[in-house]
């Protein structure tokens, strides 16, 4: 019987894995860890190379491994040598090293041995253990470890929905469909959204032959390095995080990150390139949508607009993650949730007896850099803390 | 001995030292390795401020 099983292979689910077999005095056969994806990181790794990313938002101190100078150590051995790049202040880790450096991390702790291929469908209880039922029969665990993200989540505004559904050609950066050299050249892109991922992509398009690209963003883009003060990683604003009560912590948690921002790096690379004229900019917001000639017409707050293509950078819906099975879950072992609906766990990150979560599915507990790298890693401190007190 | 502090809210206290990074104990501020970084969030030490 496994002690935990960890529903999620992505960036939080590893990392606690590594950390739990590292650091808890767990036999490494003891950990599982549960994604229905043919690899560990498969639906991050996928996401970020889709988007045009070149280097993290993070620093090169927020990653998979346990010791926090483990980036550099690695960019310092022959197979790091060559992909290391990082961006001033913080230095954020280029993408190419920070993939190798995971990768690194995953053969050198036997992680994808832990990997058990499949998709959780229902958790019940079975005396003291706990059994998940997943696509690949059922499995028992004395614990099991929510490390759910949003990627499953997609959001489609309402006018996108009804234009897919009349077969036009709009597609989400995040599908697993999406090839930025779909369409052909010569053609005109429009890429909607106001964040880093959006400008990304824009600038990815932009560099196809041919191609128009412009972004549609509802308000101007704004530069921060981070998508939320460093602050928050630590007391010198979780101290007063953790006095609010729930309802409370939620606006918190809205108002600390800064959604539909950039680095300065790209915001400049953005900017450059609309002074040459290899993209446009405009803001307005889309009201409707209609097919036109294999094209598409845009009616937006500033006019009307066709394009070949429409390509979203609109991120993640905000509800719970987890769909129908933290939905059942919930109601099955009578779970706490905070009326916007997300858990309200211990400060162990123990939502019920033996289940836990992080991510953010955590974030009323963890604060709002939950969802980030060094939310996992935080949440690790709070696991491990709990049982070395416990 | 000063008391440090990171943008985090981290303190790095000299007496207690980083025993989470074999710093040990009455190790100044000063002294922390180039490569020394905030345990919590990672931020390098040019990032931290001295407490009045």
């Amino acid at each position: 019987m496994l002690e935990w099983l960890i529903v999620g292979g992505g960036i939080h689910g590893t990392y606690l894995a590594n950390l739990l077999t590292q650091q808890s005095h767990l036999a490494p056969e003891q950990v599982g860890i549960l994604d229905p994806h043919d690899r560990l990181l498969a639906a991050w790794n996928r996401m970020t190379a889709r988007c045009g990313m070149h280097f993290l938002r993070s620093p090169a101190t927020h990653h998979i491994d346990v010791p926090i100078l483990s980036i550099y150590r690695f960019a310092k051995t022959p197979a790091g040598r060559t992909l290391a790049d990082f961006i001033p202040p913080y230095n954020r880790p280029s993408l190419a090293l920070f993939r190798a450096h995971s990768d690194h991390v995953i053969e050198e702790n036997g992680l994808a041995r832990r990997h058990i291929r499949a998709r959780a469908l229902i958790v019940r209880c079975d005396g003291p253990r706990l059994v998940v039922e997943t696509t690949a029969g059922p499995l028992k665990t004395r614990r099991v470890l929510l490390a759910i993200g949003m990627g499953e989540q997609l959001c489609w505004p309402s006018w996108a929905r009804d234009l897919r559904r009349a077969g036009g050609p709009v597609v989400h950066v995040f599908e697993p469909v999406f090839r930025e050299e779909d369409g052909g050249p010569q053609q005109s892109i429009v890429v909607i959204g106001g964040g880093i991922t959006a400008a990304q992509t824009s600038l990815s398009l932009a560099a196809h032959p041919g191609a128009q690209v412009t972004l549609l963003t509802r308000r101007s883009l704004q530069e921060s390095q981070f998508d939320f003060n460093p602050c928050w990683i630590g007391p010198k604003c979780l101290r007063r995080f953790y006095r609010e009560d729930y309802p409370t912590r939620r606006t918190t948690i809205e108002e600390a990150r800064i959604p539909g921002s950039l680095p300065g790096e790209i915001l400049s690379e953005f900017t450059r390139a609309r002074a040459q004229g290899r993209l446009g900019l405009q803001e307005a917001a889309v009201q409707k949508a209609v097919m036109e000639d294999g094209g598409i017409r845009l009616l937006t707050t500033a006019g009307s607009m066709r394009t070949d293509r429409v390509v979203l950078a609109t991120g993640f819906r905000p509800e719970r993650p987890g769909g129908g099975l933290v939905d059942r879950l919930i109601a099955d072992f009578n779970l706490p949730c905070n009326p916007c609906g997300y858990p309200i766990v211990g400060e162990d990150l123990q939502w019920g007896k033996n289940i836990y979560v992080t991510g953010p599915l955590a974030e009323l507990q963890v604060g709002p850099c939950a969802r980030n790298i060094v939310g996992a890693r935080n949440a690790g401190r709070m696991l491990l803390a709990s049982f070395r007190t416990g | 001995m000063d008391k440090w502090e990171c943008p985090c809210g981290y303190i790095y206290d000299p007496m207690e030292g980083d025993i989470e990074n074999n710093i040990p104990a009455e190790t100044p501020f000063e002294d922390l390795p180039d490569d020394w970084v905030c345990p919590l969030c990672g931020a390098e030490k040019e990032y931290f401020e001295k407490l009045a």
